[in-house]
């Protein structure tokens, strides 16, 4: 009974410890932010502007409840006081659990972010999963044109990564991704590149960081090939044209198949030499009645023509990385170093030297399937 | 302790030390010192801690009914005796300390940033209290639940990060050089101190020959999940080779999500390395009171672990301060881990010639 009745006190007592009122945070009382937006303020004194788009639960329709957003945007010396600032402004404490995008602007970005990311990397409300953005324009205003959008969610950001598994022309980059690459890394970071398109706002290729600055950006099509170089790819369509109908262009779908992309880095006279295999599989999406593709000429032709696009276009993205951003954001490194048994031997060579001198093979190689539902008689 | 124990039990009752000790850290101690090469040198040193565990068992073959307390006793009388318990007792209770600071620490950043740090300790302290009271074999029985669960629990962050990893990370796969590696990186026995726990094991035994396979057992199992979380945490944080963070393990269970419905599942883990908190602690009280019944001949009695109680309590409050738990945990610790293993290896040798030369007479 004793035992007991010291187990009920003990358990009572800590119930009581734990629940009490005067440290709780209740969900009414928060406001959740959905997005982050970091810009160049216009002051001299506060040079970082910091925008957050919050939500606001919305139940005054019939149509149940809507979420609309607000943004707010301070001018400020950091990013830990710009959030005390705009908490004050606030009346509820503002929660970053939700915050599923940092949106960099692109100025700020070109000239540094070593201020404020570890600062956001730290942030034990800010989910590591959470994408990490470089808007063309001003944070803010891309931030004010998702905000005009009817009834966006924290989902919204996530978009742009699902879309990434269908067209590749979009790579994912989470901010743990982001923070572990800015330290000593076998890769650069990138961050997704994003800007306003009419009503709203679209997400097209990646932004290259060479330690904590933006250094340039990637088209679509290299972001195409830096997911096929980094096991990341899923599916894509392309065109490509056929030498004995150059006028009209095939859509090809590509998509990854069982074998990942193998690559290879050796050093010879000091210049590293990587090789590159990739597998892929292929199918006809378009068409064209004046040729027979059903023929196994017609299909060596065509995988070569595939062949030859995915070549050029993988070797144009790695000159403009190693030539001129200086940046290895494919991971290079980590192939340089499996050459290597100890830290010491490694030390001998500066990969960041190394890398702009660096010479590509691409060995690309695809199975193409019918893509048709019916075939030519 | 009136009561024997059969080998699940006692693999738990080692393996609950391990399992705190990867919570707590350590791998991220072991990366600290060996950089890439920290899961070579943790497999080595996994081969040199099972030698280290058969030599254990073979020198306690003529010791079934004792432990290291008694051994001493045997070997140097009193004074010796009193000299090991009050290592065993320091030893013991540094983790207690250590523990709860890292755990109330890890509270208050993540959940209860305005609560008072004695509350968050009391939570600890009155769970200690219970435990005590209910004593060891209750103690025993329920870790080899919670000691299930954690082990399921560290699967499940393997499984979940999996598609985090970047092996490429690895390398160059010996670490900075050689001599750090292998001569450098046999300091980290340290993170086998699992092993210190074989030393009270001998007279809990149900059956004494179940005593080298306990020993091999959960000295695998260590060293298996040692070289995962070692592995997994140097193939997505490389920045952890050179940053000083809450703990390594949470920051895992930050990046699991499991499609749109299961995310932030960090809170979960929490409430499951609090159980594993409490029962690891409940486990190091029971054998500060056990060693300290022994060196002042009071072994009917647990009401003195309330005086410990009292004095770890008092301390956490008095030296809320990073640096000396940091130290503590990593300096003193490793060498302290290393210092008692080689004086207890040393009573156990000499009691072993002791023993053979009283029968030869």
């Amino acid at each position: 009974m004793k035992k007991k009745l010291l187990v009920i006190t003990c358990i009572l007592s800590l119930f009581i410890a734990f629940t009490s009122s005067y440290d709780a945070r209740e969900t009414e009382e928060l406001s959740y932010a959905i997005a982050i937006g970091l810009d160049i303020s216009d002051s001299e004194d506060e040079p970082l502007a910091l925008t957050l788009q919050i939500a606001k639960p919305d139940s005054s329709g019939n149509s149940g409840t809507k979420i609309k957003t607000e943004t707010k945007t301070v001018n400020c010396n950091s990013f830990s006081l710009g959030m005390a600032m705009l908490n004050l402004e606030n009346v509820n404490e503002i929660n970053l659990s939700h915050c599923t995008a940092i949106i960099i602007s692109e100025e700020l970005a070109k000239q540094g972010i070593e201020d404020f990311i570890n600062t956001l990397a730290n942030d034990v409300e800010i989910r590591p999963t959470c994408n990490v953005l470089i808007s063309q324009g001003k944070a803010s205003e891309l931030l004010e044109k998702a905000s005009s959008i009817e009834d966006i969610s924290a989902k919204f950001y996530n978009s742009f990564i699902n879309s990434a598994k269908i067209t590749s022309y979009v790579a994912t980059c989470p901010l743990t991704d982001f923070y572990s690459s800015l330290h000593g890394d076998i890769k650069a970071p990138t961050a997704i590149y994003t800007f306003p398109k009419g009503d709203t706002i679209e997400s097209i290729g990646l932004a290259v960081f060479k330690d904590y600055k933006m250094v340039g950006k990637l088209s679509g099509l290299d972001t195409f090939c830096f997911n096929l170089l980094t096991n990341e790819f899923k599916e894509s369509t392309i065109e490509v044209y056929n030498p004995k109908d150059p006028s009209t262009p095939l859509s090809i779908s590509l998509s990854n198949s069982k074998n990942k992309t193998k690559i290879n880095v050796t050093l010879e006279n000091d210049i590293p030499k990587i090789t590159c295999e990739i597998s892929l599989k292929s199918s006809i999406l378009s068409a064209n009645k004046n040729y027979d593709y059903s023929t196994e000429e017609a299909k060596r032709e065509i995988e070569a023509e595939i062949n030859k696009f995915l070549s050029d276009a993988c070797l144009d993205f790695l000159n403009r990385t190693s030539k001129e951003y200086q940046s290895d954001i494919v991971g290079f490194q980590g192939y340089f170093n499996k050459n290597y048994l100890t830290q010491d031997e490694l030390n001998k060579h500066n990969w960041n030297e190394l890398y702009p001198k660096a010479e590509f093979e691409i060995k690309p190689t695809n199975y193409l399937i019918s893509g048709f539902l019916f075939s030519k008689d | 302790m009136n009561f024997k124990i059969g080998k699940f039990q006692a693999v738990s009752l080692i393996l609950i030390v391990m399992i705190n000790k990867i919570l707590l850290n350590l791998p991220k101690e072991v990366i600290k010192q060996s950089k890439t090469g920290a899961p070579i040198t943790i497999i080595y040193v996994g081969i040199l801690s099972l030698l280290v565990a058969l030599f254990i068992s073979f020198l306690f073959k003529k010791f079934p009914n004792e432990d290291i307390i008694d051994i001493s006793k045997f070997v140097g009388k009193k004074p010796l005796q009193i000299l090991i318990g009050t290592v065993f007792i320091i030893l013991f209770s540094t983790i207690i300390i250590t523990v709860i600071y890292e755990f109330t620490n890890l509270l208050q950043i993540i959940y209860f940033p305005t609560t008072p740090i004695y509350l968050l300790l009391l939570a600890f302290f009155l769970c200690m209290a219970v435990a005590n009271h209910v004593g060891l074999k209750s103690i025993l029985k329920t870790n080899s639940i919670v000691v299930m669960l954690m082990l399921l629990s560290l699967i499940v962050i393997f499984l979940g990060t999996i598609n985090n990893l970047e092996f490429a990370r690895i390398h160059p796969i010996l670490g900075t050089n050689l001599s750090n590696t292998f001569l450098k990186g046999t300091e980290n026995l340290f993170a086998y101190s699992a092993l210190l726990y074989l030393f009270f094991l001998a007279p809990l035994l149900k059956n004494k020959k179940d005593f080298k396979k306990v020993a091999l057992i959960s000295t695998l199992i260590t060293g298996l999940f040692l070289v995962f979380t070692i592995t997994t945490l140097l193939t997505i944080f490389p920045f952890i080779t050179h940053s000083e963070e809450v703990l390594s393990m949470y920051l895992l269970t930050r990046c699991i999500e499991f499609g749109d419905f299961l995310q932030r599942t960090d809170a979960a883990f929490i409430l499951l390395w609090i159980i594993s908190a409490f029962s690891y602690l409940s486990v190091s009280l029971n054998f500060i009171n056990h060693i300290f019944g022994k060196l002042t001949n009071c072994t009917e009695s647990n009401s003195y672990s309330y005086s410990f109680l009292g004095i770890f309590f008092g301390l956490l409050i008095l030296f809320q301060n990073q640096s000396l738990f940091k130290f503590l945990e990593t300096t003193f610790y490793k060498y302290y881990i290393w210092g008692t293993l080689i004086l207890s290896l040393l009573i156990l040798i000499i009691g072993n010639f002791k023993r053979k030369e009283i029968r030869s007479r």
